[in-house]
């Protein structure tokens, strides 16, 4: 697929993928854009895997206006690790899952969320 | 397995202590390298990464980080780029997936993929050059990197248990 009719499609019929292939910068805009149908860049994790390495990050800055706020969203790190857990062959990494479906659910949220601060 | 456990600045002091002990809870036996890289480490010693930080990277399995501050100096080395080229990190992973409560821009939560990106050429190969009436940058593709990017995508799937 072409690049300008995948991120129509993306947008439009998001249900229909599984998994998607792509070049360095088609993948770095479609990759951000993406993130706009889960909600924001603040909330997903990424991977850079290597044939002997694997490196985990938040998607996210290190945002210093925030900084020792106790106001930073800690999900998408916690996503990294069931990255880290699901990479490894750890098969319990699904219960991430379920505990951040848990606070979400609970109200238990950081105020990007409409929480309120940690102290 | 050998996890290196890099905060790096700002957010990233915060998120990954938070993340460690979610990953602490599966009780498994990691042994956590802790590193200081990144914009502070900089600030206090003139290197933002040296190469026997590499080294300690590469004596490592895997690297969890959270996030660094960039600035504009041509003596500030990339951390990011840095590790990425030293570790040839060839397969960024996205997952696309809701979040329970979270609504995104299209209001819909039927999703569930990954978008999986070629992460060491095209056009971000660095090969350009700035002139008075062109600019341009090479775009390169390898049939390596396409290799092992469409067999890395193809393996997902399988293991996704997609035809």
């Amino acid at each position: 697929m072409l690049v300008d009719s995948m991120a129509y499609s993306l947008m439009m019929h998001p249900e229909k993928y599984d998994v998607v292939v792509t070049t360095n910068l088609f993948g770095d805009i479609l990759s951000d854009m993406c993130a706009a149908l889960v909600g924001s860049l603040g909330l997903v994790p990424s991977a850079n895997i290597g044939e002997k390495y694997a490196f985990f990050e938040p998607v996210h800055g290190s945002a210093p206006d925030i900084a020792g706020k106790g106001i930073a969203n800690p999900l998408a790190a916690i996503l990294c690790v069931k990255m880290l857990l699901e990479w490894m062959g750890e098969q319990r990494y699904p219960v991430i899952d379920e505990a951040i479906a848990h606070v979400l659910l609970k109200k238990i949220i950081t105020p990007d969320l409409g929480g309120r601060p940690a102290h | 397995m050998k996890l290196a456990v890099i905060e790096g600045d700002g957010i990233g002091r915060e998120v990954i202590p938070a993340a460690v002990k979610v990953l602490d809870a599966f009780g498994l036996d990691f042994e956590k390298v802790p590193l200081e890289l990144g914009y502070t480490r900089w600030e206090r010693t003139g290197t933002a990464i040296s190469s026997s930080d590499i080294e300690t990277i590469k004596g490592c399995d895997a690297i969890l980080f959270g996030a660094v501050t960039t600035v504009q100096d041509p003596n500030y080395k990339s951390v990011l780029l840095t590790i990425r080229k030293e570790l040839d990190l060839y397969a960024n992973i996205r997952p696309v997936k809701p979040l329970p409560g979270i609504i995104g821009v299209t209001g819909r939560s039927d999703f569930d993929f990954i978008l999986v990106r070629e992460n060491t050429e095209g056009l971000y190969s660095g090969i350009e050059e700035i002139g008075p009436d062109l600019c341009w940058t090479k775009r390169v593709v390898t049939r390596k990197g396409s290799e092992r990017i469409a067999e890395y995508a193809c393996k997902l799937a399988k293991k996704e248990g997609i035809n």
